[in-house]
Order: structure tokens, then C-alpha cells, then sequence
């Protein structure tokens, strides 16, 4: 099949009715998401997980799902311009400049560039993935079970990297998520671990509850503690309509941000964040006027956007051939597919083409509802801002528990949820981040399987890991990362970039 | 005595102390699995070396904290009232939902989260509830056949 009979069949899949809701919501929450502080959309997608069971079609679950992630890039960026307060982590950079513009009096200009820009990337990279993704998954049949390990151990140390705060945290909270996976029944040996002969973990701790717990119910627990109340947006926000000049001036960062946020994005543990952060850098340093960045430079609100977008997108790619999750979002993704008995790797291109290309197509879809839904539709956005805290976090606790029952319909799991919400607040404290963790736990079994049949095939040659060479290569890259992240002059800029968020 | 008072303080000590408590928690418990030999690995195998692994980034973390001695590294206040109310409207639903069914489950749910954020007169509390309890059955029980138990079992 070629590429235009591809996304043929990916634009019949989405436009269909039931397809085009689930985008809708997905893009919605997502939107709603972005817009309000203290929930993520790794914590809503952990949510509406359980939901998508009932969804039936596992395309249409899918398309929701994805909908939600890049959807709250778009609505990140919204806060971030308006009122400084980025609702995700990937608008920080946004909020550098935006915000600025918008204390200057262009607060429309500047949310009209994020999203054009965002969607030109949008377009451009769903164009990429089609183009690309056959030739990867052509590639992944390379990868046996010692390049696959390799692969995640990369992708753990590149979530590691990413992680805020101190590496070696990070380190021992993505260790921490690989114990967790190795709780219940052990697929090679049938041994039942850690279970002490409860018949409830038989198939590992549920990745709902745990998930849940650290990020949803631990971010409630310490955001009531500091109290926070969305603010109020004081300033009309006028026109959309930027100018000649602003459109000029916009079009390089975000033709860069899109190249950066689409190759950022394949790699392991990139996506939105890294993306955004590298295109400020970027612009920054090839502007000719670097220190006016930060005072309402529009190159800095563009390129980021676009990037964090295309990253965004991007880091579909190797879940969807590869079937390996690069990052926390993607695993859940992984979990998805699994729910709907569908094993995610190259496979699923030839044996689910309609979810593939449906998949795609639906981004494409996703951004020009974004579009509209962000620049028109502005007005929604601002009035939900003001909802107060004390009415919302009630609701998030109770779709946290019914989304967790929904899975297994365990009381167990609802349970379970109370120790890792306790967690979850307890990491906050000790700023241990838990992306590394949730990677660590989906990842956890899946290693372990590979490592097992890469040493079986090798008949317990250790060695074959750096002696095969796309499994070398891999772990070199890794090895790389954890280097350059220990070297003093990167951490510091490291520790520079994620000291501006707060 | 110095050095205790301050580590007690610090954010890394204790990350440090948890990771060594997991790590020692798993590698033991992983013992009495079999470790495999030659090229198969047992089940004992992947959580012993990755809980030794977490003892050992443990100690690092808890030594480096002791020696570096950051002030910046205190831990701050626990909001102890959030996290007890929200554990025990967690463990009521947890105990209600299975058998006063998902209507009343809500209802307690609300009512008792709402207490970890003081601010607003109880008739408020209750309506809201109540509304949410609705819009909970009509949504996931009704429109989305979610197989929950809506009432309570005597019914």
C-alpha cells in the first residue's frame, strides 16, 4: 500500500462519526486539561484509560487518548500567555515570552501564532509519521530480544535524564518502578512474586491505581497544601490578529521547531518537553538579538510551540512500529492497546491498519479542531479558568476511583490507590519525580522477558549486548546521555532550564 | 549530634532511605525465589540485582545528603489534613462502593473530601455532592454501561 492509499484509509476511519467524537473529547480534555493547573495529561489519560475498555474500538479509544496529550499542549500554551501560569510542564517556555507579550498588549497575537504554529507542525510531522512509519517498522524487524532490551534501557535513561532534579533520584525512582513491575505472576517461570498468595496481584499491581495515585491523588494532596486558586485573567484579550511583521518573524522559528520537535520527538525519552525547551535554546542563541529574549519576543513563543507540538506527535512514532514506549505518556498508550487485547510492535501497521493509519490521520484532525477550538473559541477557556479549586478536586478524586474500579472492578485496586497517592505526595516533598517510575513499571516485566530470552538465545553470554551492533549503538547512546547529564557544565544548564519553572 | 539534627531535615536523606527500604525489601524477598543458573534467568534473578541496585543508589543519595549538607534540601511542612482526609474518603469509598453502590459511595466520597478544604457552608457541601452523585450514575452507569453497583445491596 502507498502512502496516499494509506491515509486514504486513515481519513475514512476518522471521519467517521462515532471517530470524530472521540477526537473531539479528546482534544476537549486535553484543552481543559492544559488550561488548569495541577492535573497533567499523563493523570487524565490515566483516567479516561479505564474508560476507553468500554469503548470498544480500540481506534477510537486510541484517537482519544492521543487527542488528549497533544490537545493539552495547545491548552498549556493558553495559560502560560495569558496569565503566566503554564498548565503543563511543556508551556514553561511559552510563558518565558508569551507572557510578556502579553503584558505588552499583543496576548491575541501571541496565542494566534502558538497555535497556527502548532498546527503547521502538527501537519508536518502526521505527514512525517505517514511517510516514515513503514520504513521504521520495516527496520524494527532487525530488533531481536537483545535490542529491545537495549532499547528500553536507553529509553529509562533518557526518562531518567529528562526527570527534574537530581539524576541519581531519578535513577533510583525509575529502579524503584522496575520492582514495582516484577510484583505478581512471572511470565517465564510461572512463579507468583510479591504477592504473598493474593490471588488480586496475579497480573502486577494495577497500573491504573498506581498511576493514579502518585500523579493524581499525590498532586491534589500537595496542591491543597499550597493552596492554589486559578487566577483570574484581568486583561481583555483584543484581537487575534497578528502582524505582517509578528508573521515574518514567526515563520524560521517555526519551521526549525517543527524539524527539532520531529526528530527530538523519536527519540527515547524526547517528546513535547525536550522539544520546547531545545527550540528556545535554539532561537535564542541564533537570534540577533539574544538578550531581548524574555521581554516578548515572539521567536520565543513560535518556536517552542511548533516544537512541542511536532515532539508531541512524534513520539508516537516508535510506540506505534517499534511498539516500545519512549516515555510515561506512551506507556500509557502501550496500556491501551493492551487493554484492547492488541500487542503494540511492527506488527500492528500490517495486522491493524486501520488503527494505525486511523490513528494518524486523527492528529491531523485533532490539530484543526485544536485550532478552533483555541482561537475562536477562546472565551470558554478563560471562563473555566476561574472554576475554584475546592469544587474540581473533589471530581478529579472521584474519576480517579471510579476510573480504577473500572479496570478490574477490584475493590482491591481502590485500595491500592491510598498507598500511592500517600507516595505520590511523599515524592512531590522529597522531589523525587515520578515519570521515571511509571516508565520503570510498564517497562519492568518487559525488560526482564527480553533480558531472558536475549541471555537464553546467547546461552548466557552477557557480552552479546555490546557485541550485536544496534544493541551496542543503543547502549552507547545511553551511556552518552548519563555522561553528558553527570558533567558539571551540562547539569548546570540543565539545573538552569528547570530552574525557570518554578 | 549535628549531623543527625540536620539529616532528619533533608529531602535527599529520607528519598535515600526509601530507596534503600525498597531495595532491601525486594532483594530479600527475592532470595527465596530461585536465582537460575547459567544462561536461564530464575525468578529471583532481575528483582535481586535491581533491588541491590536501588540499595546501593540509595546509600549514595542518604551519604551524599549527610556530607553535602544543603540547607535548601528541607523538607517542608506536611499537609497532614489533606492527606488523612482525602486516605479516609478514599478507604470509605473503597469499603461503601461494593455495597451501598456507587449513588451513596459518591455521595460519602465528596462529602468527606471536601473537609480537607475548609471554606465553604455545609448546605453547599451536600448540594454538590449530591449533584455530582447524579451526574456520576447518569454518565458512567447509564450512558456508559459501566457495570457498577449503583445501589445498596439491599435492594
Amino acid at each position: 500500500m502507498d502512502l496516499f492509499g494509506n491515509l486514504a484509509l486513515g481519513f475514512q476511519t476518522v471521519f467517521t462519526v462515532n471517530n470524530l467524537l472521540f477526537c473531539f473529547t479528546g482534544v476537549f480534555f486535553g484543552t481543559l486539561v492544559g488550561v488548569l493547573p495541577g492535573l497533567g495529561p499523563l493523570a487524565t489519560m490515566s483516567i479516561l484509560l479505564p474508560i476507553t475498555y468500554y469503548v470498544g474500538d480500540p481506534a477510537s479509544a486510541l484517537i482519544m487518548l492521543a487527542g488528549i496529550y497533544y490537545g493539552a499542549q495547545y491548552g498549556g500554551s493558553t495559560t502560560a500567555i495569558l496569565v503566566n501560569l503554564p498548565g503543563e510542564v511543556t508551556s514553561v517556555v511559552t510563558a518565558l515570552d508569551g507572557y510578556k507579550m502579553a503584558r505588552n498588549g499583543r496576548p491575541g497575537p501571541a496565542l494566534a501564532i502558538a497555535a497556527l504554529g502548532s498546527f503547521f507542525a502538527g501537519t508536518v510531522t502526521t505527514a512525517a509519521i505517514a511517510a516514515f512509519a513503514p520504513a521504521l517498522a520495516q527496520a524494527a524487524f532487525l530488533f531481536g530480544p537483545t535490542e529491545y532490551f537495549a532499547l528500553m534501557v536507553l529509553g529509562l535513561i533518557a526518562a531518567i535524564v529528562l526527570a527534574h532534579g537530581s539524576v541519581a533520584k531519578a535513577i533510583g525512582m525509575a529502579l524503584f518502578g522496575l520492582l514495582l513491575g516484577t510484583v505478581g505472576v512471572d511470565i517465564t517461570s510461572g512463579v507468583s512474586r510479591f504477592s504473598y498468595g493474593s490471588p488480586h496481584v496475579m497480573d502486577g499491581l494495577s497500573l491504573a491505581a498506581v498511576a493514579m495515585g502518585i500523579f493524581a491523588i499525590g498532586e491534589i494532596i500537595s496542591n491543597l497544601q499550597k493552596d492554589i486558586n486559578t487566577n483570574v485573567l484581568s486583561e481583555r484579550i483584543g484581537s487575534l490578529m497578528p502582524s505582517r511583521e509578528e508573521v515574518r518573524r514567526s515563520t524560521g522559528p517555526v519551521l526549525r521547531g517543527t524539524a527539532l520537535g520531529t526528530v527530538l520527538g523519536l527519540l527515547p525519552g524526547g517528546g513535547a518537553l525536550l522539544s520546547s525547551f531545545t527550540s528556545y535554546a535554539v532561537e535564542k542563541k541564533i537570534s540577533k538579538t539574544p538578550e531581548k529574549f524574555g521581554t516578548g519576543m515572539i521567536e520565543g513563543v513560535a518556536g517552542p510551540e511548533a516544537a512541542n507540538n511536532a515532539g508531541a506527535q512524534a513520539s508516537f512514532i516508535p510506540m506505534l512500529t517499534l511498539g516500545i514506549p519512549t516515555n510515561a505518556v506512551m506507556a500509557l498508550m502501550v496500556a491501551a492497546m493492551m487493554i484492547h487485547s492488541i500487542q503494540p510492535g511492527p506488527q500492528v501497521m500490517t495486522s491493524n491498519p486501520t488503527l494505525f493509519w486511523g490513528l494518524i490521520a486523527s492528529m491531523w484532525v485533532g490539530n484543526i479542531m485544536l485550532v478552533i477550538l483555541n482561537l475562536p473559541l477562546i472565551g470558554i477557556w478563560v471562563r473555566i479558568m476561574t472554576v475554584p479549586y475546592k469544587y474540581l478536586y473533589p471530581l478529579i478524586i472521584l474519576f480517579v476511583c471510579i476510573g480504577v474500579f473500572s479496570v478490574s472492578f477490584s475493590q482491591f485496586d481502590l485500595f491500592l490507590i491510598i498507598p500511592f497517592g500517600i507516595l505520590g505526595y511523599l515524592f512531590q516533598k522529597l522531589e523525587c519525580e515520578p515519570a521515571p517510575l511509571l516508565l520503570g513499571m510498564v517497562l519492568g516485566a518487559l525488560m526482564e522477558e527480553y533480558l531472558g530470552r536475549a541471555l537464553l538465545i546467547s546461552r548466557g553470554d552477557w557480552t552479546v549486548f555490546v557485541t550485536r551492533p544496534i544493541s551496542a549503538t543503543l547502549l552507547l547512546i545511553a551511556g552518552v546521555l548519563l555522561v553528558m547529564v553527570l558533567v558539571p557544565a551540562v547539569s548546570k544548564t540543565r539545573d538552569v532550564a528547570f530552574e525557570e519553572e518554578t | 549530634m549535628g549531623i543527625a539534627m540536620r539529616a532528619v531535615n533533608n529531602r535527599d536523606f529520607w528519598s535515600g532511605i526509601m530507596f534503600i527500604s525498597v531495595g532491601v525489601y525486594f532483594a530479600w524477598s527475592a532470595t527465596q525465589y530461585s536465582l537460575g543458573a547459567g544462561g536461564r534467568m530464575g525468578p529471583g534473578f532481575f528483582p535481586l540485582a535491581v533491588g541491590l541496585a536501588t540499595v546501593f543508589v540509595g546509600l549514595f543519595i542518604s551519604l551524599r545528603a549527610l556530607i553535602l549538607r544543603r540547607a535548601d534540601k528541607r523538607i517542608g511542612q506536611i499537609a497532614w489534613r489533606p492527606l488523612i482526609v482525602i486516605s479516609i474518603a478514599l478507604i470509605v469509598f473503597a469499603f461503601s462502593l461494593p455495597t451501598l453502590g456507587v449513588l451513596v459511595a459518591t455521595v460519602l466520597l465528596i462529602l468527606i473530601s471536601v473537609l480537607a478544604k475548609p471554606g465553604y457552608s455545609i448546605w453547599r457541601k451536600v448540594i454538590f455532592s449530591v449533584i455530582a452523585s447524579l451526574l456520576t450514575y447518569v454518565v458512567f452507569v447509564r450512558l456508559l454501561q459501566m457495570n457498577l453497583p449503583a445501589y445498596p445491596s439491599i435492594f
